[in-house]
């Protein structure tokens, strides 16, 4: 009896030992689906639990310019919450709902024009708009409840949530194992009937936070990096252009966006490949497949743009951004450089801190961070660095390139080598290890290089990677040709109110007619110098003409 | 024989998987453990959470908590500098950061299964044997008042200071300014005990192998006579006015929070929670509820009506809900919610150890409880937590 325990536990034994030399890619079970979309199941018997994402190639940088922030709403309209009246089963109610919609999505673009038309033309007629949409507004409301318990998702205990990033629109939910036939089926719904509801809410909170950001920095500086690519475009410039996006052009961009081919589908927790394969097969499987929408093409922008420079007076507190344009994440550099973020960042006890913080004093916090904004087409190697009280910035400016040529030159020390590997072996096991961010992992991995693999593929490649191949790719790409610096200095706002109004009324005027916001801000600074040249008043009179330039901003 | 071999093949890896339930102990000098051991773990994690009683922070030094830990920060940990402790913490990949809540301090370690030993000895040291450099005073003093103001810049920040969104007291310039060097010495001394303490572990090891690793570490830490606690100044709150922020560029608002209250069973407090989130006429004010558990909700006011007007309709909904009532139907979608919330807890090994915790210090609520809930006793609770008294309100202006 004894030896028949022990012969029945030794398959056990081993099995443990197995499953704790993670990572593993075998571990990730794939399968295309009848419409072509792409299956990624890792199972975690035991867990009560599910973690899904689906994963759709794009992303704000595949965005036609005439739909800016279409994947921002798709993200918060379509995706987010799973509201009975958007992902219920067609009847009645969801025909009378999407006619009030159209009617709605007729009235705002009708309200929008007339608020277009100088004072006194459309002043009346858009205050007969005005009332006829909010009566409107309270019939559509009257369909939904709008109650957090309402979504179907969140009376399991589960939750949804979407974002849209520069190469993918990733969309999240939770629920117990029991949910999972109500989530495909909802899922399928939601895609086939592309209802959106709450579009014409999502749209006003998304110029709203367009409206109040609190850190333009980071944007201004990839647009001054990535002049005429996709991955430089500041949404806050284009909030004319989402007002006038309406609803239908969202459905119909959503068809081609969501559509199967575009999908990778990511599964991680309690849920078997045997049991989710024929309930996917007949439901998100059984999506149509539109005809191939023509691929956007990207301006082929050299890397080596030049040394490119920026002033801007924004936010509160000084701030120096530099970023190096760097290869994509499937180019063999990337890795080298993922190595060098580490070398250099780290909160504590990154190169960057030991010399700028802790030796020199010259700042409080340097940041760095890579891929800005998607690593894909080849984006940013980003260092923020917050000066210490009495330094400035171009004296912070010249320490950091100081530093960064030190890096090119001297060799790394083998505790700092170890130091990266070791941060980087654990963020990977803790990707590994978490549902969630197991599943995002294999989605941005597919978005950004087209395989998966490659997120199990990089930690080994790391293996292999030497302190010589980092410093070579570093002298290549942390280059003057490769670098966009922006000095951020504290706002004018705080000294003179009317300084604060003639820099935004310049900017939105620059805003209109340059794309470049490296161009832009030099235009703003040199108008704001010329207006300070006038008697007050005579700039009060020279300001009210410009603002007449801009249209009426919707309160 | 083959059957059961290949049942019990087929079974492995749901046991690999499958949620043990923690278990429970106590070492001599009143630490209290929780150890998850799930042998499919290649992370060990741990959270130490050291309780803050209301009368810690004497009225009129708001800012010693803030500063005492900074000082912590930049202080030794044992015989190691603050250089050298991050530096082996780096080294070894191992992440260890800290949160703050008004009722704790918690430390959270994650590293690799390997690294137990040096990880666990490293935590100790930063708590059992924190040494404060006083040179470090002045510069750790302002650092600690940017760090306020900086944060009381941002729309977020302000309005968290205003309704006390969970957070432990914010510094202020003046209590920030009347600390010394003895007063962060005291404090330390008085609230890292092993008696205010519970760590939780998860990960490769067994619960002999935890006792020993605890033991090693944290095994000579101990508990000095306590202090006589200071009386807590009483919280602003019955009948307080609603505090005003400016905060630019932000739409006319009112901001309402209420904390759970005190007393209140786990079990109740999470269907309150649950059954107004389903509330249809509570959604147009609904706000995500704080990290500390508050409940937060919104009021725009009518263009032209002034802020005044917003708060009055809220509190006349507020009082039309109590009066409505708690229905079975409601109490039983807020209980099937529960019951998934709990479910999905599984998926995220940091809310694991921290559910682990509230198991421990009897904060978690329990299926056999909320099962039992009554209506009756969700409507009492309700009247307790969205009580006039228990509400705090901030207007926010552009």
């Amino acid at each position: 009896m004894r030896a028949f325990a022990a012969f029945l536990a030794l398959p056990l034994l081993t099995l443990l030992p197995l499953r704790a030399q993670l990572p593993s890619a075998s571990e990730v079970q794939e399968r295309r689906l009848p419409n072509g979309i792409r299956l990624l199941v890792v199972e975690r018997p035991g867990l009560p639990a599910f973690h899904a994402t689906l994963a759709f190639r794009g992303g704000w940088a595949e965005e036609p310019a005439s739909l800016p922030g279409a994947t921002e709403l798709l993200a918060h309209a379509l995706y987010g919450a799973a509201w009975p009246e958007d992902v219920g089963e067609p009847g009645p109610g969801a025909q009378a709902l999407d006619a009030l919609l159209k009617q709605e999505d007729g009235l705002t673009e009708s309200l929008r024009l007339a608020r277009l038309v100088p004072d006194g033309g459309g002043g009346a007629q858009a205050t007969e708009l005005e009332a006829s949409l909010q009566t409107l507004q309270a019939r559509v409301a009257a369909l939904r409840d709008s109650a957090p318990l309402a979504d179907l998702y969140a009376r399991l205990g589960g939750h949804q949530s979407a974002s849209a990033e520069a190469d993918a629109l990733l969309v999240d939910t939770e629920l117990p194992v029991s949910g999972f036939d109500l989530w495909c089926r909802t899922e399928t719904t939601r895609l086939e009937r592309l209802e959106m509801s709450r579009f014409f809410e999502a749209r006003t909170a998304l110029l709203d936070r367009l409206r109040t950001r609190q850190d333009p920095g980071p944007a201004l500086l990839r647009g001054a990096a990535f002049p005429g690519h996709p991955y430089g475009r500041n949404l806050a410039d284009h909030r004319a252009g989402i007002e006038a996006l309406r609803w239908s052009d969202l459905r119909d961009y959503a068809q081609r966006a969501c559509s199967p081919e575009r999908l990778t589908l990511i599964l991680v927790g309690g849920v078997s490949l045997d049991t989710a394969l024929p309930l996917l097969s007949k439901t998100l499987g059984a999506l149509p497949t539109p005809a191939l929408r023509e691929e956007p093409i990207f301006p082929d922008l050299p890397k080596d743009l030049g040394d490119r420079q920026i002033q801007a007076t924004l936010g509160a507190a000084p701030r120096l951004l530099v970023g190096w344009r760097i290869p994509p994440r499937n180019q063999p550099d990337h890795l080298a450089l993922a190595m060098a973020a580490r070398l250099l960042g780290g909160e504590r006890t990154g190169r960057l801190t030991l010399q700028l913080v802790d030796r020199k004093r010259l700042a409080q916090r340097v940041v760095v961070r890579l891929d800005q904004p998607g690593g894909r087409h080849g984006g940013l190697l980003t260092v923020e660095v917050q000066p210490a009280e009495g330094h400035s910035l171009p004296e912070l400016e010249a320490a950091l390139h100081s530093e960064i040529l030190r890096f090119q030159q001297e060799a790394i020390a083998p505790e700092a080598w170890q130091r990266a590997l070791a941060e980087l072996e654990l963020d990977h096991l803790q990707a590994e290890d978490a549902p969630g961010r197991l599943a995002r992992a294999l989605g941005l991995a597919w978005t950004e290089t087209g395989d998966w693999h490659a997120f199990y593929t990089e930690p080994q490649r790391l293996e292999q990677l030497t302190p010589e191949a980092v410093q070579a790719a570093v002298q290549t790409w942390l280059t003057p040709s490769h670098r966009t610096t922006a000095l951020i200095e504290p706002a004018l706002q705080a000294q003179d109110p009317l300084d604060a109004e003639t820099v935004r009324t310049l900017r939105a005027l620059a805003a209109r007619r340059v794309e470049d916001p490296g161009q832009r801000e030099r235009l703003v600074a040199e108008g704001l110098q010329q207006l300070r040249m006038l008697p007050p008043e005579e700039r009060r009179r020279t300001l009210k003409l410009l603002l007449a330039q801009l249209p009426p901003e919707r309160p | 024989m083959r059957t059961a071999l290949a049942a019990l093949l087929a079974l492995a890896p749901a046991l690999l998987h499958a949620q043990a339930p923690a278990r429970h102990f106590t070492l001599p000098d009143g630490l209290r453990l929780s150890l998850r051991e799930d042998p499919a773990r290649t992370l060990f994690r741990v959270h130490l959470r050291v309780a803050l009683h209301p009368g810690d922070i004497p009225p009129g030094q708001e800012g010693l908590l803030q500063l005492a830990l900074r000082m912590m920060d930049r202080g030794q940990a044992g015989h190691l500098g603050p250089t050298a402790f991050d530096r082996l913490l780096d080294e070894g990949g191992i992440q260890l950061t800290r949160h703050l809540s008004a009722r704790a301090i918690t430390w959270e370690l994650v590293c690799r299964n390997r690294d137990q030993d040096r990880a666990l000895g490293l935590l100790a040291d930063r708590i059992l044997r924190p040494v404060l450099d006083p040179e470090a005073l002045e510069t750790e003093r302002l650092a600690c008042w940017q760090a306020e103001t900086q944060a009381l810049a941002t729309p977020h920040g302000a309005l968290e200071r205003a309704l006390r969104l969970g957070g432990p007291p914010a510094p202020t310039e003046l209590g920030l300014g009347r600390l010394s060097f003895a007063n962060l010495e005291t404090f330390l001394g008085r609230i890292l005990r092993p008696d205010r303490a519970v760590l939780a572990l998860e990960g490769d090891l067994g619960l002999e192998q935890a006792k020993a690793l605890v033991l090693l570490s944290f095994g000579t830490w101990t508990a000095p006579p306590a202090t006589p606690q200071i009386a807590p100044s009483a919280p602003p709150g019955a009948g307080s006015p609603p505090a005003n922020r400016h905060v630019p560029g932000m739409v006319p608002r009112v901001e309402a929070a209420a904390p759970p209250p005190a007393g209140l069973a786990p079990a109740l407090r999470d269907l309150a929670r649950l059954w107004l989130a389903g509330c249809p006429p509570l959604a147009p004010y609904w706000l995500p509820p704080a990290p500390g558990g508050s409940l937060r909700l919104r009021a725009n006011p009518p263009a032209g009506s002034p802020a005044s007007a917003a708060q009055t309709a809220l509190q006349a909904q507020l009082a039309q809900i109590l009066a409505a009532g708690v229905t079975t139907a409601g109490l039983d979608q807020a209980k099937a919610a529960w019951a998934g919330t709990r479910q999905l807890r599984t998926l995220h090994p940091e809310a694991q150890l921290d559910a682990d915790i509230r198991d421990l210090l009897g904060d978690d609520a329990q299926p056999e409880a909320v099962a039992a809930v009554t209506p009756d006793q969700l409507q009492a609770a309700l009247r307790q937590w969205l009580a006039p008294s228990n509400l705090r309100w901030a207007r926010v202006t552009p």
